[in-house]
Order: structure tokens, then C-alpha cells, then sequence
């Protein structure tokens, strides 16, 4: 047995390893939830991330301020967005395939601008990050105080979208308008508000908040951006939404347990009384995947929108 | 068409342009070239179909996942290339795949020599991530030589593929028993990819350094792992080495919540991340946080700033595993005295594996330099014997 300290020390890491490995999911995946709400899927989520990441190293870059990286995350992933949006509402595209497109188009256009920035093909230069905000008063306490002391202003950010969200879109007209555009579009229709309009402002956002996962990424845990670093945390946002039943809080408890799951791994690898459990981290990684189709095969149904994926077909009568 | 429709059609088209436009400018002009760079100037392939066209390349490169730039592998593969290039005159081309699903393709691509008529002299392969791509096209086309750097190939069954191995354990053991004199914690860790044989040499090869020339950190033995050397891992399989958040959350627990103040960061280029981490918490820690690279030179990253690296710096060593070596003595064979199947190991004895030195960023006192020199040449000698697994398991 390790002394007390350092296991004192280690649970108050693992906690915060939960919240920083967590916060790109959730943000991500509150980002898949504005826009899967309006009835759009979003499995471009990695891509915006991607984007969101890379702009926010090259406005920090050039302007030396991480904050402007920030703003520059959300408008890159809400312009990557866009272009989604216009295929899927305007077109009616085939929202996969915009999607895919997505993702490949963020992988190909950081990788070009890397070198183009930077003249390398791997990591760009290391950028300021962000300031860790320290709240003095909870710092001092034990396990608390190293989860919740001096974490990313990104971190408090995606715990206060979480409540935003949840009020937005079950609280307001226009979360109203989201929720109708996901469920029953023509309904909203003949109510006379364009379901185009709304579900383009939905994927937008959508972008805006995977963008800002991005960012937290690369300037908040890292501070440079590497070729392809979201490493599919994209698609694990996508698995957190559906295991959170595309709710927000949903979102952020599914985001907080497959961040924990991480975090643990390293615990593992970290202490000597853990390290029979070694060639179980494979399967330890397996575990929220595994957690996303038992839940989906039945012991809970899995709500998503009603009229998720179909575009909407002003002519269409149901 | 409604107006609003038009509106919308307006307002994308406004974007597409925009973002395109945008696109075309900074391609075209560059305005944000950093001020600093050396420019270096890299030979771009382009494969035409036409026939009768002579191939102008000797030697083939397939680089690992991580690209150039990965300021480890990749660039000192490339670096043995350029060696090459200058000292033996041959010319070459390569590839950056982007992901181990287009191995294959870019290695038949070579093979087949694609646009041109006659074939590379050399096709080399960096990473064993590569073996299975190589091993099918190898089995497609008999009489092309190929050279893999990482990975062992049956020469018998693969007669024309050149296994290009390093003794990792050595050189791990050579930054290990650096790391044991240095430590002020009398805790060093080491932060591996993820495991299996060779992050497995790596790991028990620092392990045994460390405790060779520090018996506190060997501690109590019957423990599963060593109790002050921690072996920890950043990932479970390829996509560890470029998760530099993930080496970046690791380094932060192994720094400070369990107190290390070493850590070897073998973990490709997400090993900024633990560098980066040393750097920061340097500033905060009641104790070093300091890190060891790997591959390549790599102590100007732990400078405050590595484009004009000044001391100090975070990283007190590097492992330095010669690819560059290995690329230029597989070179050198293919193109002149014939290609050589079978293994090249490199080792401490053949200057394959070494460990960084640089007094202008970090002066390591003269004490601690002469203990870890007769080490390497007591491993040099074959008298320590190093091992090659977690050999405490």
C-alpha cells in the first residue's frame, strides 16, 4: 500500500482527469444535441472539433491572446457548420454523407494549413494557453480542491452550457422551436415559423460548441495542435449523446462517466496496487461502448427526435 | 423559388466563396510564413501514366502514421534519407500516409512502380505499424526489396525484407540510469505508447537503469511493478502516439499527484505532451518536473521557446535510437553493395542507440556523465546484460 498521501492525491486526480477528459465530450456532444434536436444528424462532430482546435492554435498564434483562439474555434466549427446546414436543410442532402464529408474535409484542411502556418506536417509550434482559473476558497480542500481548484475557464464554461442548454431547449419558445423541427417539423410549419431557419441555426450551434471541445483540446490541455489529435473523440461525443438519451444533463452525466473510464485507465497504469488489472485496460476502454448498446438494446429505450434524418418536405403530409 | 429560399442560396454561396477565397490567398501568398523558418525544400512527386519515363527516384520512404515534422521518428528517418542524398548521391521520394488503413495501398503503389518503368532500388517502410501492408505486397512482388525500421520480418519467408531493429532496452537503460542519478525524488516514471514487445523492451530497459544505478528506486520488488518506477501507458494502440491530450492528462498525474519528478516520455509525438506538462509545472511543483525524449534529439522542446532554443530546459536527456543510422546504412546497401536481407540491430556497440548530451541547454555535472558513460560501455562490452521485458513480472 502507497502512503495515504499519494492516494489522497490520486483521487483528487482522478477526479479532475474526469472533468478535463470529459469536457471536449460534453461540449461536443451538447453541440450533436442542438442539432440532432432539430432533426438533423450530426456525425461531423469530429471534423468540427478537428477545426475548432486547429483555429484556435493559429488565432492564438498570431494574435497571442488564447481567448480570440476561443472565439476563433466557435466561429470556424459554427462556419464548418454552415456548410452542413446548407447540404442538409437546403438541399437535402444525405446528412451521412455531408457528415463523413465533414470530417474528411476538417482531416485534410488542418493537416494543408499545418504546413502552410507552420511549414511542418506534424505539430505546430506551442501556443499560451489558457489560464487555469484558481477559486482560493475550495483549493485548500482535500480531494475537492484539486478536482475543482484550478481547472481550464473551459471546464466551469461547459458545466454552466449544460444548464444553459437544458433551459434553452426545455424552457424557452425558441427551445420549442428545436424540439417541433426534431419531432413533428410540420407542425411547426403550419405554425407559421420556418423549420429551414431552425434547423439551420441548430447545426450551426452545433459547430460553435464542437468547436469550442476543439479548442479546449488544443489550448487548454495541449498547446499546440497536432495532425489529427481529436483522435475520435468525435465519435465518443456521438456515443455520449445517444447513452445520454439526448438530453443535456444526459449528455454531461454520459460525458462524465466515459471521461472517469479514461481517467481510470491512467489510474491504473499509475498505482502498483492497481496493476494486476494491466491487461484489462483494453477492456476497460471497451466498457462505455459496450454501456451505449446494452442501453440501447433495451434495459432503457433510447429516445432520439422523431423525424431525425428526413428532411423536411414542405409538400410532405403525414 | 421563394425569396427566402434565394436568400439562403445567397448567403451560402457567400460562404462557400468566402471560405474558398480565403483558401486560395493564403496558399498564394503565405502571409502568415513564420518569420524564422529555414526553408527547406522537398522534393514533390508527381506520378504520371505516360510510358517510356525512367524512374528518377533510387529509394522509395513510406513514413509512419505520424508525418514529418514529428520532430522523432519520422524526421530522422527522413534525416538518414538526406544523409544519404548528400554522401551517396542517390535521389528519393515518400509519402505521409494518414492513417495504417493506407499503408498498403502506397507500399503496392511503389512496388508496382506506378508511372514509371523501372522499380525503386529500395522501398523502407517506418514502423513496424506497417508490417502486415508490407508483408502482402512483399508476397505480390518477389523480386522488390523493401527495408522495415521497428519490426522484425521472417527472412525466410520474406527474403527480400531487411529488418531494421533497435535494442531499445539499451538505449532505455542508457536514459534510465541517467534518470536515477538526476531524480531528487528518488520517484521516475516512464510514460509508454501503449504495450506490447517493444514499449515492453523500452520499459524494463529503463527500469533496470534506473535501478542499477539507483537501488532506492528498485524498492520493494515483490510489488507487481517496480515501487518507485512507474510504467504507465498513454494508450492502447496506434492512435497513442499522436493523443498528445491524453500524454498530456498522464504526465500531470505521473508530475504531481504521484509525485515523479522524471519522466520518459516513449511515446512518439504525443511525448509533447509530457513535455509541454514538464515545462508548466516546472513553474508550480516543490519539486523537478523534468522529461526525457525519444528517437530524437529532443532537448531543445523543453526550452521556453524551442525555435530559438536557449537554457534551461525541461528535458534533461534524449534516448536517441539512430534511425537515421539504420536509413542510410540500408541505403548505402541497396545502392551500392547490394541489398542485404535479414536483420540490422542497432545497438549501443554500433552507435545505433545513444543518449543525448547537450551542455548548451543543460549541463549535467561531469560525476553523474562519467557513472552513465561506464554503463554504456559496460552494456557496449556485453557485460550488463540488459533485459528485454518487464522482467519484474
Amino acid at each position: 500500500m502507497q502512503d495515504i498521501q499519494t492516494l489522497v492525491a490520486l483521487t483528487g486526480w482522478l477526479l479532475k482527469a474526469t472533468l478535463m477528459m470529459s469536457t471536449p465530450l460534453v461540449l461536443a456532444a451538447l453541440g450533436g444535441l442542438f442539432s440532432e434536436k432539430t432533426g438533423i444528424v450530426n456525425i461531423g462532430l469530429e471534423g468540427m472539433m478537428l477545426i475548432g482546435a486547429f483555429s484556435a492554435v493559429a488565432a492564438t498564434y498570431f494574435t497571442d491572446n488564447p481567448w480570440l483562439g476561443v472565439l476563433a474555434a466557435v466561429i470556424a466549427g459554427g462556419m464548418l457548420a454552415s456548410i452542413h446546414a446548407i447540404v442538409c436543410v437546403k438541399y437535402k442532402g444525405n446528412q451521412i454523407v455531408s457528415g463523413a464529408g465533414i470530417i474528411l474535409f476538417a482531416g485534410g484542411f488542418t493537416t494543408l494549413m499545418l504546413e502552410v502556418v507552420w511549414g511542418v506536417k506534424g505539430v505546430s509550434d506551442s501556443v499560451t494557453r489558457l489560464p487555469n482559473v484558481v477559486i482560493e476558497p475550495i483549493s485548500d480542500i482535500p480531494i475537492l480542491g484539486v478536482a475543482l481548484g484550478a481547472q481550464s475557464p473551459l471546464v466551469y464554461i461547459m458545466l454552466i452550457l449544460v444548464v444553459v442548454s437544458w433551459f434553452v431547449i426545455y424552457k424557452t419558445p425558441f427551445g420549442l422551436r428545436i424540439q417541433a423541427a426534431g419531432e413533428d417539423p410540420s407542425a411547426l410549419d403550419a405554425a407559421g415559423v420556418s423549420v429551414s431557419s431552425v434547423r439551420m441555426i441548430g447545426v450551426v450551434l452545433s459547430g460553435c460548441l464542437s468547436g469550442l471541445g476543439g479548442a479546449y483540446l488544443a489550448i487548454s490541455y495541449a498547446s499546440e495542435f497536432g495532425k489529427m489529435m481529436t483522435v475520435g473523440r468525435g465519435f465518443i461525443a456521438l456515443a455520449a449523446l445517444i447513452f445520454g438519451n439526448w438530453t443535456p444533463f444526459g449528455c454531461l452525466i454520459a460525458g462524465a462517466l466515459f471521461g472517469f473510464l479514461d481517467g481510470l485507465q491512467f489510474a491504473i497504469s499509475i498505482l502498483p496496487e492497481f496493476s494486476f488489472m494491466l491487461e484489462y485496460v483494453n477492456f476497460i476502454k471497451m466498457i462505455p461502448y459496450v454501456l451505449v448498446i446494452v442501453a440501447l438494446a433495451g434495459i432503457r429505450k433510447s429516445v432520439p427526435p422523431k423525424a431525425i434524418g428526413t428532411p423536411y418536405e414542405k409538400e410532405a403530409r403525414g | 423559388m421563394s425569396s427566402s429560399n434565394k436568400s439562403v442560396m445567397a448567403v451560402a454561396l457567400i460562404i462557400i466563396i468566402g471560405i474558398a477565397g480565403l483558401g486560395i490567398y493564403i496558399i498564394a501568398f503565405n502571409p502568415f510564413a513564420p518569420p524564422t523558418t529555414t526553408t527547406t525544400t522537398t522534393t514533390t512527386t508527381t506520378t504520371t501514366t505516360t510510358t517510356g519515363n525512367p524512374n528518377p527516384y533510387d529509394v522509395a520512404i513510406v513514413f509512419a502514421t505520424g508525418g514529418l515534422g514529428d520532430k522523432s521518428f519520422n524526421d530522422a528517418a527522413y534525416q538518414g534519407a538526406l544523409d544519404a542524398e548528400d554522401q551517396l548521391g542517390i535521389t528519393f521520394t515518400y509519402v505521409e500516409p494518414a492513417s495504417v488503413t493506407e499503408f498498403e495501398g502506397y507500399i503496392r503503389d511503389y512496388a508496382l512502380h506506378a508511372g514509371y518503368d523501372d522499380p525503386y532500388d529500395l522501398i523502407i517502410c517506418v514502423g513496424f505499424t506497417q508490417a502486415d501492408a508490407l508483408m502482402t505486397v512483399a508476397n505480390e512482388t518477389p523480386t522488390q526489396n523493401f527495408a522495415i525500421i521497428d519490426m522484425w520480418i521472417d527472412p525466410v519467408v520474406y527474403p527480400t525484407v531487411t529488418s531494421l531493429l533497435f535494442n531499445e532496452n539499451e538505449g532505455a537503460a542508457l536514459v534510465g540510469a541517467l534518470a536515477g542519478l538526476m531524480t531528487t525524488t528518488n520517484k521516475v516514471a516512464i510514460a509508454a505508447a501503449y504495450q506490447n514487445d517493444m514499449f515492453d523492451r523500452f520499459a524494463g530497459g529503463y527500469v533496470f537503469g534506473a535501478n542499477y544505478t539507483n537501488p532506492g528506486i528498485a524498492g520493494d520488488l515483490s510489488h507487481a511493478a517496480p515501487y518507485n518506477c512507474t510504467v504507465a501507458y498513454v494508450g492502447s494502440d496506434w492512435r497513442a502516439f499522436t493523443d498528445i491530450p491524453a500524454a498530456t492528462i498522464l504526465a500531470d498525474a505521473l508530475y504531481n499527484a504521484q509525485g515523479n519528478d522524471i519522466v520518459f516520455a516513449a511515446t512518439g509525438r504525443a511525448g509533447l505532451g509530457v513535455i509541454n506538462t514538464a515545462k508548466v509545472l516546472n513553474e508550480t511543483l516543490d519539486h523537478p518536473a523534468w522529461a526525457i525524449g525519444v528517437d530524437s534529439p529532443q532537448m531543445y522542446l523543453g526550452t521556453a521557446n524551442p525555435s530559438a532554443p536557449d537554457a534551461p530546459t525541461a528535458v534533461i536527456t534524449s534516448m536517441l535510437k539512430r534511425v537515421d543510422v539504420a536509413v542510410f546504412d540500408a541505403i548505402k546497401n541497396a545502392t551500392t553493395t547490394g541489398h542485404t536481407p535479414g536483420i540490422w540491430s542497432g545497438t549501443v556497440a554500433n552507435g545505433g542507440l545513444d543518449f543525448e548530451i547537450n551542455a548548451d541547454l543543460r549541463v549535467i555535472p561531469q560525476s553523474i556523465l562519467d557513472e552513465v558513460n561506464a554503463f554504456k560501455a559496460l552494456i557496449a562490452a556485453g557485460t550488463v546484460v540488459v533485459p528485454f521485458n518487464l522482467y519484474w513480472i
